[in-house]
């Protein structure tokens, strides 16, 4: 499928950041990354990571229906993933339900690892007896930026869905040999939120993975600002609101 | 006074979560949308939008996108989501549902009766799962939860009409949210963004609307030519929404005179609206021509709308 022709190479933003170190493998990787194209959803988004496409609306804050000791004091996440049967080579059955217990449940797996990565972000004192969904339709998966590509895009969903953040959260995945190293990094708090890595490695090599991960993290963490500051920018001129 | 360390372009500008606000806590209190870091040193900001600042608050306003947040004094338009022991739960677009206590609706027999174990049982004929109705914020919880009441005989349950959704912020917070419009219908503007558009009642004259404290749903045969009226009104109220103009009785008598030209399934058409964003344009142009010391040249309704 051909990309749209806003896409950007992140490497553009890096004006001034060294780059003299990056490995080669960094081929050209655009990214495409829009929001509030769901008019019902508070916050919606769409990324495409090199061809991994993924869409995320939230829906919240709003009155939780569970009534734990917990959700009184602050706000709590409800995630769910879903992959279109077209996403990947082999086609995915819709209408399989998948047990806790099989191996292959990938879509809980993966949820599980993106509440891990928001939770650090959000501001969940400030929604208390609250809780925000957040669900993600897988539409491709090209196998290795799948992790990030939902996290970044549950992030302009969250900016977009006016809820309060501490930062934004990037997300990276970098793949060697037959492991998949994902990073999720905070940059104006510089710190990492989270890590997954699938696979075997060296200390060493986990090292210069990170660092190379946290580099393009900012990268992409440019490229996100101007997305929304562009966006809002639009949206001023056509509320005539006067600053 | 020391000097505040803040640099003065930041007010005005965009900022994303996470950016720096000001470099000094100690001059600045956060309002909405920023937060002081771990350190304590700096305020952040917590989601994009505009940096505000009114003395000594910083906040970050985002543009849109924002839920209703609730005033005392407020006046609301809610729909019942559920019945509970002592009070009804509803629904009024905000991040939390309010309650309506028994004890602060007027009950048939006489306004301050003692209520019954009776009343409790009958709550559902009065107001049940799915029923409109408008009420005025009474309290605010410390979580955010809104109390209402619908003490005064303006109040109560919603027969015929429509209802429109528009942002909360656009609807303008006046003395009176009951308007009867000289056209043959009244609005009643909630300050959550909910907007009720009904038949004119044959009730007072000079006065404004639905006097009869909310138990009888008037349910009789409303006319055609009134309910063109009321489509017509409905779709002027969007235009409003759409062009982010705030919502009051004058400004929807503007839009719905203007709008006669053009029939009723017009008015949803892009090209239409932006006619008539042009001509309010140059409408508030000339007004303002009289008023100059008030505009200083500055155009409410400068602005483009964005392109579908």
């Amino acid at each position: 499928m051909e990309q749209p022709e806003e896409c950007f190479d992140p490497l553009q933003f890096a004006v001034d950041l060294d780059l003299t170190k990056s490995t080669d493998e960094n081929t050209d990787e655009k990214v495409y990354i829009s929001k509030s194209l769901i008019d019902r959803a508070n916050g919606s988004s769409y990324i495409e990571l090199a061809s991994t496409k993924v869409t995320c609306a939230i829906y919240g804050p709003r009155e939780t229906s569970s009534s734990s000791d917990e959700s009184y004091s602050k706000c709590l996440l409800e995630t769910s993933i879903k992959f279109s049967p077209f996403g990947r080579q082999k086609r995915i059955d819709p209408l399989l339900v998948q047990y806790d217990n099989d191996d292959d449940c990938e879509e809980a797996e993966l949820c599980s690892r993106l509440e891990e990565a928001l939770l650090p972000c959000i501001l969940l004192h400030k929604y208390p007896k609250s809780q925000i969904d957040i669900i993600i339709d897988v539409i491709e998966d090209d196998g290795q930026h799948l992790l990030s590509a939902i996290i970044l895009s549950a992030t302009v969903a969250l900016i977009d869905a006016c809820i309060e953040l501490y930062d934004t959260v990037v997300a990276k995945s970098l793949k060697r040999d037959q492991s998949l190293f994902t990073l999720c990094y905070m940059p104006n708090l510089a710190q990492v939120s989270c890590l997954f890595f699938d696979g075997e490695a060296t200390p060493a090599e986990l090292d210069v993975l990170t660092d190379e991960a946290v580099k393009q993290c900012q990268l992409l963490h440019k490229a996100i600002c101007k997305v929304v500051i562009s966006d809002l920018k639009a949206a001023v001129t056509s509320n005539g609101k006067i600053i | 006074m020391a000097a505040l360390n803040i640099d003065p372009s930041i007010i005005h500008q965009l900022v994303v979560p996470g950016s720096v606000v000001a470099h000094d806590t100690t001059n600045f209190m956060s309002g909405h949308g920023t937060y002081p870091d771990a350190t304590k040193t700096h305020l952040k900001a917590s989601v994009a939008g505009f940096v505000h600042k009114v003395d000594r608050l910083l906040c970050v306003e985002p543009v849109e996108n924002t839920r209703y947040l609730g005033d005392v004094g407020h006046v609301v338009i809610g729909r019942v989501l559920k019945v509970d022991q002592t009070r009804w739960i509803v629904d009024v677009q905000s991040r939390l549902d309010a309650y309506l206590p028994l004890a602060a609706v007027n009950l048939p027999g006489g306004e301050n009766r003692r209520r019954m174990e009776d009343d409790e049982r009958n709550m559902r004929q009065y107001l049940k799962e799915g029923d409109l109705f408008t009420a005025e914020v009474q309290q605010i919880y410390q979580d955010g939860t809104l109390q209402l009441q619908t003490r005064s005989l303006r109040y109560g349950k919603l027969g015929e009409g429509i209802l429109v959704h528009v942002r909360s912020s656009l609807v303008k917070r006046t003395k009176n949210h009951f308007h009867s419009l000289p056209c043959g219908a009244s609005v009643i503007r909630g300050c959550n963004g909910a907007i009720w558009i009904c038949p004119a009642t044959s009730s007072s004259a000079d006065s404004n609307v639905v006097d009869t404290g909310g138990y009888v749903k008037n349910i009789e045969s409303v006319s055609l030519d009134v309910r063109k009226t009321i489509v017509r009104l409905s779709n002027c109220i969007q235009i409003l929404n759409r062009l982010g103009l705030p919502i009051y009785d004058t400004s929807i008598m503007q839009i719905f005179e203007m709008s006669n030209v053009y029939d009723i399934d017009e008015l949803i058409q892009p090209k239409i609206i932006q006619t008539l964003a042009n001509q309010l344009r140059q409408q508030t142009r000339v007004g303002s021509e009289k008023h100059d010391e008030t505009n200083n040249g500055a155009d409410p309704y400068a602005h483009e709308m964005r392109e579908e």
